[in-house]
């Protein structure tokens, strides 16, 4: 008997010890792959980490790790870029929380813009003044103030370039889009004010153009600021702004959403919504269901951004076939004003760099050549975008590139539906400018499929509105690009829930519009007059 | 024996009503299974309900047209078998000595508490991730299963079901010299078929079931088992903070059919693990052992 | 010391056999439970878990100055102690209903069918829930429509949001739910059944004295483990499912957390509520299992 003790003591033993041999392998592995002493003196290495895309598709023999583009960066910058580690898209941001709450981050990564406070007060990412001083040129320089400095000024905190922003294009606004089909069917004028909208959203409702026996005016879900089937847009055609600081015209910034305008919004959709042009039911769907009674012919008319199409051609096109067709304006007004589309600072996130990273200048480094492939294409430096064979086989490749701040007076608008009116390839100047000319064509083609790209780069799609919007100033941007403040991180989460629950009421005339008042009232009281001093402070320290 | 009129309505009835439990228990798989072999307009549209609309299996050849899914799936695997052996062994193993009272086992309740605390506190997620770390198993299968192996749910169960074996086979057992390991092979173990069975699948279910641990412990996406994978592809995307440059991401990810597949195709590997366990739900397998 | 030496004579097989578990638990669990100290600090990565600075009680006191802390604690276990009563008395009853079941295979079948739902997750059945509870559409309105009453708007009204929570819920998990009680019913006594034949018990008699004393251990000790759930309503659930509309009667303590986690990683604030939620917990179990000592001479586990 006692053998068989002896054995389970060993079984126990074994499991132990199995577990501790596979710790060990583990470390081994780890480790970075051996560098040639030789070598490392010239080439500087620097580690981040990166989101994994399901459109990026590598060549034979490539991975993460070992890919022709980050060959290229070493062969033309001297920097190795390594992998900390590599996670999917959608799980990036959780894995990161967990990196940055191990305090385990890698030379540089991109964080967003609350994550990026978190890290300054907890000292974790270099001021970047003088390496960014020393070693961006001055075509960096440019580029990356081509806003007039607005995105570059986010990332600066008392002074001190605390990271490189991702900088984007911040002129990305709301469009109404409506069946063009059916405003033919029913003999109906394009959406030009929102009392012809209206109009347009009662016939659809009451009429019934899609046969289905449910119909309504106006495709709303749960997620106010959503960018498609969302409010903003209406509140825009109001003059309203939801979770926007806007100027009061007195040099003061408020809260968009306790002003009068806000109010009369919130009438106008519980006006509606007693008319039966609202689903009762929109505050429970998110953006995939509630867009099933657009797919499905009840709903003619939503808001979105200009990427729409992407989302409506689920419905819009069936077996090759365009069934639905789909227009596009610009957001109609209330009032004798015309409308402007409130818009964030453009800035998506931000590159920090660790204060334990040996070689900050080599981000530097990776950020100057970025720029340069990135807006003088050549033979040479197609593999950034490509790979090795330099060949455009929709594989993605440029995903691969780990700084990639855009261009933030992006001109898709003025070039793209002018180009594929004319089918006229040679005033493309940028990447994004041939992807989508491609596209576009392909849909003129006869690709069905492509449906969406010539509604959004097409000579009527939502990017041709863009330069009249920009010539007339119709975009609201925000007047505040800080850090939250403390007592926004204290009640943000209070304040919002109130703000939602009390405006699914009304909209849907479960309260009289008068509880706005109320709403406001204690929005004051409950941290929302201390939010708006401490954004005023800085918007006096920053103006 | 005859049965009496009341008795035979009774059998009709509760025929009738478990009948129409396990119909609406059986739609919603229905359901998913009808948008798996739908096209993807309809299914958008949300015109299938319990038939599919535009039949095709496209979805289907999409899903198992992805390596990573084959590879995701063998990972799944290989982490059910090691981490319910671990487990089980673990628990049969633990649960033997919590199960004798007090006068054969003084300290058992301190040991019994000392296991319970352990699901009701604990120090969140980052000490836990920076343990694992600091014992190397990041990227490693082990990670998925050393840190859930001791499963006190199911030692807790278990040992009540040791405790209803009746104490004459203890007794004898002991009389005839075998020693506490011995005891617990030959007696215990053979006599909690059902517990074990009970114990193993809710085992089997939580490893094949858990996703979180594998997008927190794994480095690289070729890492992942099945259910992290497919949070990859049925988390839906935030549409407030879409880009332009999504678009085209856009248009892949709202493929329903897609994901009722993947979810099928996921589950049904699980699915199958009970009915074959419930051959072990024998009733009066301890009464006759002691009547032997 | 003599006596200490004796029990270590007979008793130290068994301390063997708890080695394992004991030094996977202290690894995996005692160890990171360290992290409870975050509860009472400002964490700051950098500094770590030693190192950040302490704020006292302040994390909690956030908690409960929050202006709606008490409708979301009444929500909270209002929610899960209905989800605890209802998920303890339909498994008994659905598993001592299929064991009447005459068929083996009849009986496999549904017990297959019921535990289906169980592998559906709520992001997938929210979908579905919206749908066939929907006013205007759902199949369930429809048939209330048969009986002459109005639709109801089962996820968008605060006096129905809660039940449909709980009846939800239970239909998901009482398939799985029943499993332990088969293997229950499983360790009773065949001759006991024989014996209150004899004694003329018939079939409803033998069930309430042979089969529910025969599982009573399992569902005292059931009951005991899901007392614990009574801060616990259901995230997932809820989240899937709720909208600003019920937040009155739907805001629980986890949605709230996540909703203030979106502000900004607020670790210790987190770990607060999480050790306020275990405090209870551990309260709740305890007292259980005390009671069942001192009145019943039962230890629970």
């Amino acid at each position: 008997m006692k053998r068989k003790q002896k054995i389970s003591l060993v079984v126990a033993l074994i499991i132990s010890l199995v577990a501790a041999t596979a710790c060990g392998k583990q470390e081994e592995a780890q480790k970075p792959e051996g560098v040639p002493a030789t070598e490392a003196n010239a080439v500087l290495e620097v580690s981040t980490v990166r989101a994994s895309d399901p459109y990026l598709k590598f060549d034979e023999g490539e991975d993460f790790d070992n890919n022709s583009v980050y060959d290229a960066y070493e062969k033309d910058t001297g920097v190795r870029i390594t992998n900390k580690w590599i996670a999917d898209g959608s799980q990036f941001p959780e894995k990161l929380k967990m990196a940055i709450a191990s305090n385990d981050i890698p030379d540089f990564f991109p964080v967003e813009a609350a994550q990026l406070q978190q890290l300054i007060e907890a000292d974790m990412i270099m001021d970047l003044t003088s390496v960014y001083e020393e070693f961006a040129t001055p075509e960096t320089k440019k580029f990356m103030k081509m806003d007039g400095g607005l995105q570059m000024k986010s990332a600066t905190f008392d002074d001190k370039l605390m990271a490189i922003p991702q900088t984007g294009n911040p002129y990305t606004g709301q469009f109404v889009w409506v069946r063009t089909d059916w405003l033919k069917q029913l003999n109906l004028p394009e959406p030009n004010t929102m009392q012809d909208l209206m109009t347009i959203m009662e016939a659809f409702a009451t009429k019934d153009p899609g046969g289905t026996g449910k119909s309504y005016g106006l495709a709303l879900n749960k997620t106010f600021n959503d960018g498609a089937t969302g409010l903003v847009g209406f509140l825009n055609g109001y003059h309203a702004y939801l979770e926007q600081w806007i100027d009061d015209g007195t040099g003061q910034i408020v809260s968009g959403d306790i002003q009068p305008q806000m109010k009369d919004a919130l009438k106008a959709l519980q006006d509606m919504f007693k008319k039966g042009l609202i689903d009762p039911e929109f505050a429970v769907k998110d953006t995939q269901k509630a867009s099933e009674l657009i797919f499905g012919d009840s709903i003619g008319v939503l808001y979105g951004a200009e990427w729409t199409p992407a989302h409506l051609v689920q419905g819009a096109v069936k077996d090759g076939k365009a069934v639905q067709e789909w227009g596009v304006y610009r957001l109609p007004s209330a009032d004798d004003k015309p409308a402007k589309s409130q818009i964030g600072l453009g800035a998506i996130n931000y590159y920090v760099v660790s204060k334990k990273a040996k070689h900050p200048e080599a981000v530097i480094k990776l950020l100057n050549h970025w720029i340069v492939v990135d807006n003088n294409q050549t033979e040479e430096n197609k593999v950034y975008e490509f790979g090795k064979d330099r060949v455009e086989k929709s594989s993605n490749y440029w995903l691969l590139n780990p700084l990639t701040p855009h261009n933030q007076t992006n001109d898709n608008g003025e070039v793209l539906p002018k180009a594929i009116q004319n089918k006229d390839a040679s005033i493309l100047t940028t990447k994004e400018h041939r992807t989508r000319y491609g596209r576009a064509m392909k849909y003129v083609e006869g690709d069905i499929s492509m449906w969406w790209e010539y509604l959004i780069s097409g000579p009527n799609g939502s990017l041709s509105l863009v330069p009249k919007m920009k010539q007339d100033n119709l975009f609201e941007q925000t007047k505040f690009y800080g850090a939250p403040t403390p007592t926004m991180v204290e009640k943000g989460a209070i304040l919002n829930k109130k703000r939602d629950e009390v405006f699914v009421k009304i909209i849907m005339n479960q309260v009289p519009i008068e509880q706005f008042d109320q709403f406001v009232a204690d929005w004051k009281k409950l941290g929302g007059d201390q939010i708006t001093a401490e954004v005023n402070e800085w918007y006096a320290k920053n103006k | 024996m005859k049965k009496t009129l009341g008795r035979r309505l009774f059998i009709g009835c509760n025929f009738l009503l478990l009948a129409a439990i396990s119909f609406m228990c059986l739609m919603p798989i229905i359901h998913i299974l009808a948008i798996s072999f739908s096209s993807g307009a309809s299914a958008s549209a949300g015109k299938v309900t319990l038939w599919p609309v535009e039949f095709t299996t496209a979805a289907y050849e999409n899903v198992f047209g992805k390596p990573e899914y084959l590879q995701a799936f063998w990972i799944s695997i290989q982490r059910v078998v090691l981490g319910t052996a671990a487990s089980m062994f673990l628990t049969i193993l633990t649960a033997y000595p919590l199960s004798k009272d007090t006068r054969q086992f003084r300290l058992r309740t301190v040991y019994v508490w000392i296991f319970v605390f352990t699901i009701l506190f604990n120090g969140g997620l980052i000490p836990w991730y920076m343990t694992i770390k600091t014992l190397g198993l990041i990227d490693s299968i082990w990670a998925l299963v050393l840190p859930s192996a001791v499963q006190v749910f199911n030692i807790i169960l278990l040992l009540n079901f040791y405790r209803n074996l009746p104490k004459e086979l203890d007794e004898s057992s002991r009389m005839d010299g075998a020693g506490h390991f011995t005891t617990l092979w030959k007696i215990y173990v053979p006599l909690s078929l059902p517990a074990l069975a009970t114990t193993g699948l809710f085992t089997m279910v939580g490893h094949w079931n858990s996703w979180f641990d594998g997008m927190i412990l794994m480095n690289h996406p070729d890492k992942y088992p099945l259910q992290t994978f497919l949070q990859t592809i049925i988390i839906n995307l935030d549409f407030r903070f879409l880009k332009s440059q999504d678009a085209e991401l856009m248009i892949q990810l709202s493929d329903r059919t897609s994901k009722a597949a993947q979810i099928f195709v996921a589950a049904f590997p699980i699915l199958i693990v009970y009915p074959f366990l419930q051959r072990f739900f024998i009733k009066g397998i301890v009464m006759g052992s002691v009547k032997e | 010391m003599n006596t200490i030496k004796r029990m270590w004579k007979t008793e130290w097989p068994l301390h063997v056999m708890l080695l394992p578990g004991l030094v996977f638990i202290l690894i995996f669990s005692y160890i990171p439970m360290a992290g409870i100290i975050m509860a009472f600090q400002k964490f700051i990565p950098s500094k770590g878990l030693f190192g950040s600075p302490f704020v006292g009680w302040k994390n909690f006191q956030f908690v409960i100055d929050y202006p709606d802390i008490g409708q979301i604690f009444f929500n909270t276990v209002f929610i899960a102690v209905m989800k605890i009563a209802a998920g303890l008395i339909v498994p008994i009853t659905i598993a001592i209903l299929l064991n009447e079941l005459g068929k083996e295979w009849i009986k496999r079948t549904f017990q297959t069918l019921v535990y289906l739902p169980h592998f559906l997750s709520w992001v997938l059945l929210s979908g579905i829930l919206i749908d066939i509870l929907s006013p205007s559409s759902g199949i369930f309105n429809q048939l209330l429509g048969v009986f002459g009453i109005d639709p109801i708007f089962f996820l968008g009204d605060n006096k129905w949001f809660p039940y449909v929570m709980v009846i939800s819920d239970v239909w998901k998990e009482f398939g799985f739910g029943t499993i332990v009680y088969l293997a229950a019913l499983t360790g009773i006594n065949p001759s006991l059944y024989e014996a209150a034949e004899i004694d003329g018990a018939g079939r409803w008699k033998q069930t309430l004295y042979v089969t529910l004393p025969g599982m009573m251990p399992i569902i005292v000790l059931m009951l005991t483990l899901n007392i614990g759930n009574v801060l616990n309503a259901g995230f997932d659930q809820i989240f899937n499912l709720y909208s600003p509309q019920v937040y009155e009667s739907a805001d629980i303590i986890d949605t709230f957390v996540y909703r203030m986690g979106i502000q900004q990683s607020q670790f210790g604030f987190a770990t607060a509520v999480g050790l306020l939620k275990s405090i209870v917990s551990f309260i709740m179990i305890s007292v259980s299992y005390m009671l069942a000592y001192r009145f019943a001479n039962y230890r629970i586990f």
